[in-house]
């Protein structure tokens, strides 16, 4: 029963919004680009807790080297993909040093001064990346595979079979022995190391992935808009994934997607009719904080757990805490 | 050399007026453990209310006490309410709701007062020589007012009552308040002397750079670097590094552009802050 519904709802992205057609596909793909940056973020954040607000720095520099690898008539897209998962790669090396040294709060203000040095270096090498004016990225269809994004849904396709893999790939991993481990440590991670798990090479070792999913995302929005731009490196971006991931559930695979379609397709809504849009992310953060600080999946998830436990007899299962950014059961949690 | 002494002037007066804003944002976190990014939106508020009570009354000290006065009660208020639901869970959670409330009050800036720059006369036109150049009396006047308070801030942290109830609930909140200290008074009293401050600080420059919605973000980062840098809630080291901070952006940008200064600085707290944040300490030191 279970199974053929779970295939059923894995088709459908594939099959209707191309048949819809128009606009609907690149929107899709955008919204689930996205979701892709707010699955890394909720990676190290949610899983890991280690609160990263600095991420935006990973993406954005994976973007970057995608518009400046163009500029310089470079046209191999495995090259493109390469080089660009290594930068992105490299600013992630820096968060998983940040990792060893620090936690907590001055984890966190490691990483948000680490995006607003990167938001700061295109002003300070204007000729290579444009300065604020941003940077076209030039033959945007070679580097990716001839898949146009504004035409067809061959780009959609693309994308959605990515990040599909992705988000199994993480699923997979997270389930494992050493996702486990990762969790173990996000929630107590003194008990965790007692028990003789090296707690510095696991973390740095999530900060990697997480920075590989976020340089995979901003390898896909340079590919599909085609121009980079200063606040992709700064806070502004990475608070953005942090809100998505945040909103819909930070220690879920699924939850950060759906923060991502929601706000971003409310945003977008808004911003065509006024301009009030930091207006409106400034209350659903409110929102957000004060009455679902485990997101919407969490929400549900502990609707679903009383469910569960009214139905069942009183030596049912016991309840399990949820693992939420709102507990203060860990010693690190800020 | 004429040059030399005027950005180190320059960096004085920038230096000050971030120490007033920084050391807000240390005693803060000393005593609550949590930041306030809407700090910077304070400052705006603290420039705002100058401009409104100039406009109707053309007296720039009223001015300056209304803006310490209404910043520090509304946003003492505006931050007990936010944060009282929340001090039992996650401290990230109240500084994400700060974020929340910075971007509102900017946007509400914005729709209220409009994005342009407001521009208010300096109250004291008079300029002094000091070596070989001449300066505005009224930037010594923003230095030596910043400094004074910040020296009443040391010496009020010392040996005031509150002021020593301020740096026992720092370092160890159950402790100080089985031993009698009111810790929610503490926590307003907080609350309000660092939301005053940055009200003030608001103000003092306002007439040097010109009142606009979005003023208080480079605020912001500048006095974030400075807090993490001074160690986080001490609040002499933050005052230390805000003047520091001041003198080699100002210097700085003689030989190098301001953006390249800005890295330097970013790099070098980094490194500072990675290499320090081994040894957890979280007080209000002295």
């Amino acid at each position: 029963m279970k199974a053929p519904l779970l295939a059923g709802l894995l088709v459908v992205p594939f099959l209707v919004p191309p048949f819809i057609g128009g606009y609907l596909p690149h929107q899709i793909a955008s919204y689930l680009i996205f979701g892709l940056f707010a699955l890394s973020v909720s990676l190290i954040t949610g899983y890991g807790r280690l609160f990263n607000i600095g991420i935006g720095a990973t993406f954005g520099v994976a973007a970057y080297s995608v518009a400046m690898l163009s500029q310089m008539d470079v046209t191999n897209p495995w090259l493109v993909l390469a080089c660009s998962l290594v930068a992105g790669s490299l600013v992630s090396l820096l968060f998983g040093l940040y990792s060893i040294v620090a936690t907590g709060i001055e984890y966190l203000m490691l990483t948000f001064l680490t995006t607003l040095a990167f938001f700061n270096i295109p002003l300070a090498a204007q000729k290579a990346t444009g300065g604020e004016n941003g940077l076209q990225v030039k033959h945007e269809l070679e580097i990716a595979f001839g898949l146009d994004p504004l035409t067809g849904s061959g780009f959609y396709w693309f994308v959605l079979i990515l990040v599909t893999a992705v988000a199994g790939l993480s699923w997979y991993l997270l389930a494992s022995q050493a996702g486990q481990v990762v969790r173990a440590i996000g929630r107590n991670p003194t008990r965790t190391a007692a028990m003789g798990y090296n707690v510095s090479a696991y973390r740095f070792a999530l900060t990697l992935y997480s920075g590989f999913v976020a340089s995979l995302a901003g390898w896909l929005y340079a590919l599909q808009a085609a121009f980079v731009f200063q606040d992709l490196l700064g806070p502004i971006n990475s608070l953005n994934g942090l809100v998505y991931a945040l909103i819909g559930g930070a220690d879920s695979v699924a939850g950060p997607f759906m923060g991502a379609l929601g706000l971003r397709w409310l945003s977008e809504r808004l911003s065509q009719q006024s301009t009030q849009s930091s207006l409106y992310v400034g209350i659903v953060l409110l929102l957000v904080v004060f009455f679902i600080p485990d997101g919407l999946v969490g929400r549900w998830r502990q609707l679903w757990q009383r469910r569960k436990i009214g139905r069942a007899e009183p030596e049912g299962e016991p309840e399990v805490p949820a693992v939420s950014l709102a507990g203060a059961e860990n010693e690190s949690a800020l | 050399m004429n040059q030399v002494v005027l950005q180190a002037l320059n960096g004085l007066v920038v230096g000050s007026s971030l120490a007033l804003v920084a050391s807000g944002l240390a005693l803060l976190f000393g005593v609550l453990d949590i930041i306030n990014f809407a700090q910077g939106e304070f400052f705006m508020m603290g420039a705002y209310v100058l401009w409104l009570v100039l406009g109707a009354t053309h007296n720039y000290a009223l001015g300056f006490v209304a803006a310490t006065v209404v910043v520090g009660i509304g946003g003492g208020l505006m931050l007990q309410l936010l944060t009282q639901p929340l001090l039992e869970k996650a401290h990230v959670l109240v500084l994400l709701a700060t974020l929340g409330v910075s971007l509102i009050v900017q946007q509400l800036a914005q729709n209220v007062f409009g994005g342009d720059a407001k521009l208010l006369p300096t109250p004291i036109e008079e300029s002094v020589d000091i070596g070989p150049i001449t300066y505005p009396v009224y930037d010594l006047v923003i230095v030596a007012v910043g400094l004074g308070l910040l020296a009443a801030g040391f010496f009020w942290l010392r040996y005031a009552k509150y002021g020593v109830w301020v740096r026992a609930v720092a370092q160890n909140r159950p402790m100080a308040a089985i031993l009698g200290v009111p810790v929610p008074r503490v926590y307003f009293l907080a609350f309000v002397i660092s939301s005053a401050l940055a009200g003030l600080a608001g103000a003092l420059l306002a007439p040097v750079t010109s009142v606009f919605p979005n003023i208080g973000g480079p605020v912001i980062l500048n006095s974030l670097i400075v807090v993490v840098a001074g160690g986080l809630g001490n609040f002499r080291g933050a005052a230390w590094i805000a003047l520091l901070f001041g003198e080699v952006q100002s210097l700085g940008s003689i030989v190098m552009p301001p953006v390249v200064v800005q890295l330097v600085l970013f790099g070098l707290v980094i490194v500072l802050l990675a290499l320090r944040s081994r040894r957890k300490t979280v007080l209000v030191r002295l």
